[in-house]
C-alpha cells in the first residue's frame, strides 16, 4: 500500500495533534 | 501519519526543523515535539526498525513504561539482525527498570547485550549495569593483603624505621631484627580499616 504523504506540514502537525498521533516528517532532496 | 518536504519546494520547513542534510526523517509526538532524528540513507529493513524504534521512543517519553518495554522488545526481536536491535534492547531494560525500580532488569539486559552484541555502542553503554564477577568481591581484600605485604618488606635491615630506635634488638636468628613486630608497631591496613569503622 503506497504511503499517502501530506505535503503540508502545518496541516499534518494539526492533524497529528487532533488525533493524538505521532508524526513522521521526511525531508528529501530527491525528485518525486 | 506521514508528511514530506522537498528542499526544492518547501525550503522553509528545512530551516524550521533545523534540517541540514538529506534524507532526514523526524518522528514527532502528537504535540509536535521531536523525539527521534535519523539522518542519511538506510536500507528498507533498517529504516523500518528505526521507525519503530522512534515510535517506541514516543511512548517512552510519555512515561508509559510497560507499553514502551513491549515495543522495544518487539523491535529487538523482529529486527534482531539490524543495527537498531542493541538500542532497542537497551531501552527495553530501561523501560522495565522505570516501571519496577528493579536494578536486576538493567543487569539482565546488559548481560543479554554482552552475549548477543559484543562491542556494540549500546552494549558498552549498558556495561556499567553488569553485576561484578564472583572474583571481583575479593579484589579489595587482595589489595589490602598486598599493601600489608609491601609494608612488611619496605623496612630494610640497614635502615630501621625511627620508631624502632632504642628498642631492644632481637638476635639475627629470629630474622626480624630490624623489623617491627607484626601487630605491635606496624598497624595493618585491615586493622586500620577496622578501627576507622568503629
Amino acid at each position: 500500500m503506497p504511503v499517502q504523504w501530506n505535503k503540508d506540514m502545518d496541516a499534518a502537525l494539526a492533524e497529528a495533534k487532533a488525533h493524538n498521533k505521532p508524526l513522521l516528517l521526511d525531508f528529501s532532496a530527491a525528485p518525486d | 501519519m506521514p508528511a514530506q518536504a522537498n528542499i526544492k519546494e518547501r525550503a522553509s520547513y528545512f530551516h524550521r526543523f533545523d534540517v541540514l542534510w538529506t534524507p532526514t526523517v523526524l518522528i514527532l509526538d502528537a504535540q509536535g515535539k521531536e523525539r527521534t532524528r535519523t539522518e542519511g540513507y538506510l536500507p528498507n529493513f533498517e529504516f523500518g526498525a528505526y521507525l519503530e524504534l522512534g515510535l517506541a521512543r514516543v511512548v517512552f517519553m510519555r512515561k508509559q513504561w510497560s507499553e514502551a518495554e513491549r515495543r522495544y522488545a518487539d523491535v529487538a526481536e523482529r529486527y534482531s539482525n539490524t543495527s537498531a536491535a542493541p538500542q532497542a534492547m537497551y531501552w527495553k531494560g530501561a523501560s522495565r527498570y522505570k516501571a519496577t525500580s528493579d536494578h536486576s532488569a538493567l543487569s539482565q539486559v546488559a548481560s543479554e547485550l554482552e552475549e548477543k552484541y559484543p562491542g556494540d555502542l549500546w552494549t558498552l553503554k549498558a556495561s556499567v549495569w553488569l553485576e561484578p564477577a564472583a572474583g571481583d568481591a575479593n579484589d579489595e581484600k587482595l589489595s589490602e593483603e598486598m599493601i600489608d605485604e609491601t609494608l612488611k618488606q619496605s623496612f630494610p635491615a640497614s635502615d630501621p624505621p625511627s620508631w624502632t630506635l632504642g628498642r631492644e634488638r632481637r638476635t639475627p636468628s629470629s630474622g626480624t631484627e630490624n623489623s617491627p613486630k607484626a601487630g605491635e608497631t606496624q598497624t595493618s591496613t585491615v586493622e586500620r580499616k577496622n578501627k576507622a569503622g568503629t
